[in-house]
């Protein structure tokens, strides 16, 4: 017996935005560049009014339903966002009452991006091994879109809406070898600078998300291959002996170029982003979810989650089943 | 290493750059149509894959010419 992720489930908004629109708004955008580069051909885009607690709620109720869990077997929730509702209250709260959980729970959000699934493992799991919680609801849900701005074409076309909901119980797998890193001097390479506190919106570009992609793309180079590193050595495990490799699926050029690094083979190397684009805190559980459905993943087989990005924030783990 | 080999592999990695159009002088962060961050991108996944190095964002962004940028690299890699 160890902690182990009992079951995935997940929501994606049913606004759609294809490259084709993309194209259409943007002649000047090589449509084939889009498609082979990042990899993408839709993503779903949360409408005006669709918030991430609206996600979370329909995320969590798809989990109950298909695993036939009941509403009283969760004891906290963990809920994965940079785009809440409102400052305050927490999102967590929010969604525990709509819901329906019970009240002697506890229900917290934190603030990452692409590295948040794995941070909310280690989380989970904590809690667990500590006896402070047995069912743990651990949700991702983020809409960036709420902060592209609608000329941005390079945001547009790389980032999608989704929410996804983890039940973390004891059970037959486990989760184990975690490694993070954090370096918050690459902080305004991945930013919404205005909005919070310290800068009010004002009308310019800086009221909404600045990628630079170089700069990020270099991070992950650097940092990815000595996550990887960490968590074999950790475990004592080789690359040939992990069975298969979910990395935060950021876009397909940028995925590719690790994979070759890394020498992983490319049937161990999982590719889930053509039609919802890189949804942040969620590719990593919709592509576990997917690889599981698919039957990637069998009895006994160990597989690597590795996410990163903002922050800088990256972390990893391997979930034995 | 050397600078004409770079300059071909530097054409390749940006898509849609006419072969043997690009020259050790040009301002490629200016002069370049082509150039943005997903240019960027794999321009620095050519670096790594060809070279062994891994450029920051801010090494390639300070760099003005190719030729600058050829000399960094010859400057980081072993080979």
């Amino acid at each position: 017996m160890g902690i182990s992720i009992k079951a995935i489930s997940y929501y994606l908004p049913e606004n759609v935005l294809t490259n084709d629109d993309l194209s259409k708004q943007f002649p000047e955008w090589t449509i084939e560049r889009i498609t082979n580069k990042l990899g993408i051909s839709k993503r779903h885009i949360c409408s005006e009014n669709e918030t991430v607690s609206d996600m979370s709620v329909n995320a969590s109720l798809k989990l109950f339903e298909e695993y036939n869990v009941s509403k009283n077997e969760i004891d906290y929730i963990i809920l994965c966002t940079q785009s809440p509702d409102y400052y305050l209250p927490t999102t967590a709260c929010v969604v525990q009452h709509r819901l329906g959980l019970k009240q002697n729970i506890g229900a917290i959000d934190f603030n990452l991006g692409c590295s948040g699934y794995i941070y909310g493992l280690g989380l989970s799991k904590a809690l667990i091994q500590s006896n402070q919680a047995n069912n743990v609801l651990l949700i991702t849900s983020e809409a960036y879109s709420k902060h592209i701005k609608f000329d941005d074409k390079s945001n547009r076309s790389i980032f999608g809406d989704a929410a996804t909901a983890s039940l973390i119980s004891n059970g037959d797998g486990k989760i184990e070898d975690f490694d993070y890193g954090t370096d918050g001097g690459g902080s305004n390479n991945l930013i919404v600078k205005n909005g919070g506190l310290k800068f009010k919106k004002n009308n310019t570009e800086d009221d909404y998300l600045f990628m630079n992609g170089a700069k990020i793309f270099s991070f992950t180079l650097e940092k990815v291959p000595l996550v990887v590193k960490n968590i074999l050595d950790k475990s004592k495990l080789s690359i040939e002996d992990i069975d298969l490799f979910i990395f935060h699926q950021a876009n397909k050029f940028m995925l590719e170029n690790l994979r070759k690094k890394l020498k992983i083979s490319e049937n161990k190397f999982y590719y889930f982003i053509e039609n919802v684009g890189n949804t942040v805190s969620s590719t990593i559980p919709l592509a576990l979810n997917d690889a599981y459905k698919n039957n990637r993943i069998k009895k006994n087989d160990k597989v690597m989650l590795v996410g990163f990005g903002v922050g800088y924030s990256w972390g990893g783990c391997i979930i034995y089943y | 290493m050397e600078l004409n080999d770079f300059l071909r592999k530097f054409e390749y990695a940006i898509e849609d750059v006419e072969p043997n159009s690009v020259d050790a002088d040009l301002d490629f962060q200016n002069n370049l149509e082509q150039w943005d961050s997903l240019a960027a991108m794999t321009l620095l996944a050519m670096i790594d894959n060809e070279y062994d190095v891994v450029l920051t964002g801010e090494e390639l962004i300070s760099c003005k010419t190719v030729n600058e940028l050829f000399e960094l690299i010859k400057s980081k890699s072993n080979k």
